[in-house]
């Protein structure tokens, strides 16, 4: 039955949503539900029976003139374009998943990188070997942040091989519609979650550096200045929340996309978000300044960050971009929808 | 096997709909299922054939609808009105007048 349900849905994915069009598929699918029904009542398979009730289901071009959706028959069909089938959909919800978590970990890397210089600074406190650690630190900063670079250009780049989705007339079919709104939801509730204990470690990232500064008041003996360390475990609890809050905010990105692909006004629009406007695809050469803002932002967040942080080597007090800048993206999505 | 063309029977969709609800209300399936079986299986309406003649029946005001649910499934019902059965009593005269004329131009018959 699961069946005839998708087939009906997606012949009518393109049609108005008009009280004439959803009474005209209510009805078609009462009449398909009782053949199919009666079909296995006489032992048929369910193979013979969605086939004999489809091929005898007729065409939806005779429903045209009485719906008044003869233009939205004869044009929109074209302009609509192709339906995505269901592996390029689910290559991309890896895609994005995956591009979710490669962002995420460049973010933490260059919210990290100054780690080992401030911890070894806090070892070697005297000398040779202070040089030495200086040096050591410097290297695995400017690794850490290559490392970081390398992951943004290559997960921009898978990204971008998905382009299409966004710039070419494409639709979802019922069933893919369906499964892509289940897995939205689905993930709606971890997603919370990981955004909540994100936001809760970049508050509360001062705490055990409070501490640890009492533990060092009391224990004067220790040789590593535990003070100094202390300023490595505000920014692992900041990198570790923004990597939270980064990821979680990246995630949907991908289900939103696809979801949007139906036109609003269709019947295939019923799983659209309801927060969204409906644009369809957009038109090349159709970008906004908006679209280009959103495209360079967090390679000019980045550039912001180092340039910011090695002038003024405020390293305690720089990583404050990030969250900033993750508000922002929030508004500027909000903004171009 | 001749089948019969969709364009030939389609101006007499509405005959056999019209006739079908003469006695007593129907749905969308049992319609059909009572075209197949007086059709002795030589003629299966399309679902989108039976809607797009319920559609426009209900607009020309011959036939009416109204949702029963007593048997359990929410089913469509429809009805016919006085004014459809004028309809269905002319179709039924211009039915006896085509047979009369194109019978008179027929030389073949399925027995030969």
């Amino acid at each position: 039955m699961e069946a005839i349900r998708n087939y009906l849905e997606t012949m009518f994915g393109n049609l108005p949503n008009t009280p004439e069009v959803l009474r005209a598929k209510d009805e078609l699918l009462q009449m398909m539900e009782d053949k199919y029904t009666e079909l296995k009542e006489q032992g048929k398979s369910e193979n013979e029976a969605v086939g004999t009730v489809i091929s005898e289901f007729g065409n939806l071009e005779e429903l045209a003139e009485g719906l008044g959706i003869k233009n939205a028959m004869n044009t929109e069909q074209t302009a609509q374009g192709r339906i995505l089938n269901g592996n390029e959909v689910k290559s991309y919800l890896e895609m994005c998943s995956k591009h979710a978590y490669r962002v995420a970990l460049g973010v933490l890397l260059c919210i990290l990188c100054p780690i080992p210089i401030i911890f070894l600074e806090a070892i070697g406190t005297a000398g040779r070997t202070a040089v030495i650690f200086e040096a050591i630190g410097t290297c695995l900063l400017f690794l850490m942040v290559g490392i970081a670079v390398g992951i943004f250009i290559y997960t921009g780049t898978k990204h971008s091989s998905f382009d299409y989705i966004k710039t070419q007339p494409l639709r979802l079919d019922f069933a893919t519609s369906k499964y892509v709104h289940e897995q939205h939801n689905q993930s709606k509730a971890a997603c919370t979650v990981e955004f909540t204990i994100g936001v809760v470690l970049c508050v509360i990232c001062v705490i055990p550096a409070v501490i640890m500064d009492g533990i060092h008041e009391v224990s004067k003996f220790t040789t590593i200045n535990i003070s100094e360390a202390s300023g490595a475990l505000v920014l692992l609890f900041v990198g570790v929340g923004v990597f939270l809050i980064v990821h979680s905010k990246l995630r949907f990105s991908g289900y939103t996309t696809l979801l949007s692909l139906n036109r609003r006004d269709s019947v295939g629009a019923n799983y659209t978000t309801s927060q969204q406007n409906n644009k369809g695809y957009v038109k090349p050469g159709e970008e906004t300044w908006l679209d280009i803002i959103a495209q360079c932002y967090w390679p000019t967040i980045t550039c912001i960050y180092f340039m910011w942080s090695f002038v003024s080597f405020d390293w305690h007090i720089t990583w404050i971009i990030w969250p900033l800048a993750a508000i922002g993206s929030a508004l500027l999505g909000f903004i171009r929808e | 096997m001749t089948t019969i063309s969709s364009d030939v029977i389609r101006g007499y969709n509405d005959t056999m709909i019209l006739y079908l609800l003469l006695d007593h209300d129907s749905y969308g399936y049992e319609i059909s299922k009572e075209i197949r079986r007086i059709s002795e299986d030589k003629y299966v309406i399309k679902e989108t054939t039976l809607y797009s003649a319920f559609n426009r029946m209900e607009r020309n005001g011959y036939i009416t609808s109204y949702v029963d649910q007593s048997t359990g499934k929410r089913r469509t019902y429809y009805q016919i009105t006085e004014l459809g059965r004028n309809y269905y009593k002319e179709k039924c005269e211009e039915w006896n007048l085509t047979q009369e004329v194109i019978s008179g131009f027929i030389s073949y018959n399925s027995e030969n």
